[in-house]
């Protein structure tokens, strides 16, 4: 299976969200060979030859006067699913490497899934989370995906992870069947995100945690002696990098085996990417999850 | 450990060089923005200490580099060969009598014996014991000084009780590998007869030398013949037989005896080799003895007319040695330049003349004008100095490789 696959730099120089959703689901779909879902639904799709055990009361009467043949009218299926984006946009999603931010991908990211839940037929709701929270809420029509685009374009990480009480209000309420998605680089002060995402794991059916990472977080390629700068605190450390790069490997892939092990007790499925990897595994691994929902 | 050239070490203000780059860097390392410090802050402080204790390393070795550097410039030398317990030492001119010196000098040489320098006598081998006899054998200073030189190599100076007098500090001065430091001894006027010659039949002719530290002075003086002994202030004369003695009467042992029946005589002998050389010995001869206040009869004979039995003193020009005869002085060693010298008279007349002069003379010099040269030796065949520049050009090698190793691996 040949994929399409776009890499973060190249989309770094696509302007607009739109754009780069499109080359992203697009370019996805394109080797998935997925069609869309159809059935009976108000907007027209497209038609197909009657088959046994159709519904006769979809069989196009006009075409079969003009044809003489049976035509069965389908349109594209609404479904009752919701998918939330939770993306954090606090002052620590500035993470930069190789001239990509965290923040950047998340927004890619949020913008890819969007379009393809939109292309789903699924409501779509976007939560930036910082001290404050900016939030379109879940919905599906035909200028959604619009909304979304365009709060992503403006928003600008900064500040830090919001309060949980401001979180409960907007979420705690709702109807129909959720997929929740974070999207965060899991740098929190107490265990902010970690209590917030447990919440909603006990709430909700099904929450996805997508983790953000540098490739030089992780492997800690950095030399001679350093200075860094916290992004949320401001605090600085200085080190030597090689010397505290084995004991910085050891203690962040403990923390990434704890974080496993947690979102595995709490059955959230929790998915690792690299600011450097294509956008297409988030994509495959939000249909999995999806696929699971009746069409 | 010494160094040739001590005024390249301020060349060690160098050292702020790598002090300065140390302190000036220090303060800028990278910065870089991530999302959270929580981890690194995890990473062992031991760490931050490690990369302290790094840079004081580089610090450490850099500074010891231009430390060795400079050092270099200086030339360092190590003195091997010979045993560092080797004492200094004070070395005393025998003629120098201790107990009349004064309390000043006394106090100077003991608290040099207690600061464990040895003391030893300005004599062929150095004996540390007191003065034996009274060496009155003409003494070379400068001779006795490189010897002292050669031997006691272990320090940076001697110290030399002497009296300094210029007749002991005759000749080219010396060059030797440390300083000479003076310790001037006091000198007491001392007074001798020089000579007694006969004028005429009842009348002597006496010269007394006085002598101090600033001069040398001779008084002449006339006496009559005594009949058993006479005084003529500042002398006494005895006549016994037919020999007079003379004494002073402020040092009754110095006393000379003048024999009144006995002529001295002197011969030239000579061969057919010297024949052309013997007319300006003859006329030198000659001359000295007829300015001499003592009457000599001057005799020129042929190697085969002359009899050894001869007592006269012989002025030898042969080319064979005399067998027995003592008394004599070998003139063969003139050269044909020396004959027509301005001085070949003066010479001659100082080896037929003796005079006591030399050996009594008080007359001091300054000690500056004493000083030997001094000249730090290094580099010669048989040395005993051992420049230290290989291994420290080693080491320094070594230790820019280690260097830059930890900076590179630093970085």
């Amino acid at each position: 299976m040949a994929l399409r696959q776009v890499s973060p730099k190249l989309l770094a120089s696509l302007k607009g969200l739109n754009l780069i959703a499109k080359t992203v689901v697009d370019g996805f779909m394109l080797g998935l060979h997925q069609s869309k879902r159809s059935g009976a639904g108000l907007e027209f799709s497209e038609y197909r030859p009657y088959q046994l055990g159709d519904d006769v009361r979809q069989i196009d009467w006009k075409l079969v006067a003009r044809s003489d043949k049976f035509f069965v009218r389908t349109s594209e299926v609404e479904t009752s699913v919701a998918v939330r984006i939770l993306l954090d946009a606090s002052a620590s999603m500035q993470h930069e490497e190789d001239g990509i931010t965290k923040f950047d991908y998340a927004r890619w990211l949020a913008a890819s899934l969007s379009y393809l839940a939109h292309q789903q037929g699924d409501a779509i709701g976007l939560y930036a989370v910082q001290t404050h929270i900016t939030h379109v809420p879940a919905h599906h029509d035909k200028n959604q995906l619009k909304k979304i685009f365009s709060t992503l374009e403006t928003l600008t990480p900064q500040g830090k992870w919001a309060e949980r009480t401001q979180l409960d209000g907007l979420l705690s309420r709702s109807k129909r069947r959720e997929i929740t998605i974070f999207i965060s680089d899991m740098n929190e002060h107490t265990d902010e995100i970690l209590s917030a995402l447990k919440a909603y794991a006990r709430l909700k059916n099904d929450v996805l945690l997508f983790h953000l990472i540098g490739a030089n977080e992780l492997e800690f390629n950095y030399k001679g002696e350093i200075e860094f700068e916290d992004l949320e605190s401001g605090e600085l450390v200085r080190i030597n990098a090689e010397v505290a790069k084995t004991q910085y490997q050891a203690s962040i892939s403990n923390r990434l085996k704890s974080l496993e092990k947690s979102m595995q007790a709490e059955r959230i499925d929790y998915q690792r990417f690299l600011i450097q990897e294509p956008l297409d595994a988030a994509l495959r691994k939000f249909l999995t999850i999806r696929n699971r929902f009746p069409k | 450990m010494s160094v040739l050239y001590p005024v390249y070490l301020w060349s060690l203000l160098l050292l702020v060089i790598p002090i300065a780059v140390h302190l000036l860097s220090k303060n800028n390392p990278r910065r870089i923005k991530i999302g959270s410090v929580k981890l690194l802050k995890q990473t062992d402080s031991r760490i931050f200490r490690r990369i302290a204790f790094h840079d004081a390393w580089l610090l450490a070795l850099r500074a010891l580099i231009f430390a060795l550097l400079s050092f270099l410039i200086a030339s360092p030398e190590i003195a091997c060969k010979y045993k560092a317990s080797e004492k200094s030492w004070i070395l005393i001119e025998p003629t120098v009598s201790l107990e009349g010196q004064s309390t000043d000098f006394h106090k100077k040489l003991d608290s040099l014996v207690k600061a464990g320098y040895e003391v030893h006598f300005l004599k062929p081998d150095f004996p540390t014991t007191s003065r034996t006899t009274q060496e009155n054998a003409r003494m070379d200073m400068w001779s006795l000084l490189a010897e002292a030189d050669k031997v006691n190599r272990d320090t940076l100076a001697f110290f030399v009780a002497s009296s300094l007098r210029e007749s002991s500090l005759q000749g080219k001065r010396p060059t030797l590998s440390r300083q000479v430091q003076w310790l001037e001894t006091s000198t007491d006027e001392t007074a001798w007869i020089e000579r007694i010659a006969q004028l005429s039949d009842d009348s002597l002719f006496i010269v007394i030398a006085i002598s101090s530290a600033n001069e040398t002075r001779f008084e002449h003086l006339i006496a009559g013949m005594p009949n058993k002994s006479s005084v003529v202030p500042p002398i006494e004369l005895i006549k016994q037989g037919d020999s007079i003695g003379v004494s002073l009467i402020s040092n009754p042992n110095e006393k000379k005896w003048f024999s009144l029946t006995k002529r001295e005589s002197w011969c030239i002998v000579y061969d057919e080799q010297f024949a052309n050389v013997l007319p300006y010995f003859e006329r030198a001869v000659k001359a000295i003895a007829q300015f001499s206040p003592t009457k000599i009869s001057v005799e020129v004979k042929k190697e085969t007319e002359w009899q050894e039995k001869s007592e006269a003193k012989i002025i030898w020009l042969c080319h064979r040695k005399p067998l027995k005869h003592l008394n004599y002085l070998d003139a063969t060693g003139f050269s044909e330049e020396s004959l027509l010298d301005e001085h070949f008279v003066h010479t001659l007349s100082e080896m037929l003349l003796p005079e006591s002069t030399s050996e009594n003379d008080r007359r001091k010099v300054s000690s500056e004008m004493a000083m030997p040269i001094t000249r730090y030796e290094h580099h010669t065949s048989n040395e005993q100095r051992t420049s230290l520049m290989f291994p420290i050009w080693i080491l320094v090698t070594l230790l820019v490789g280690l260097e830059r190793w930890i900076a590179f691996s630093k970085e």
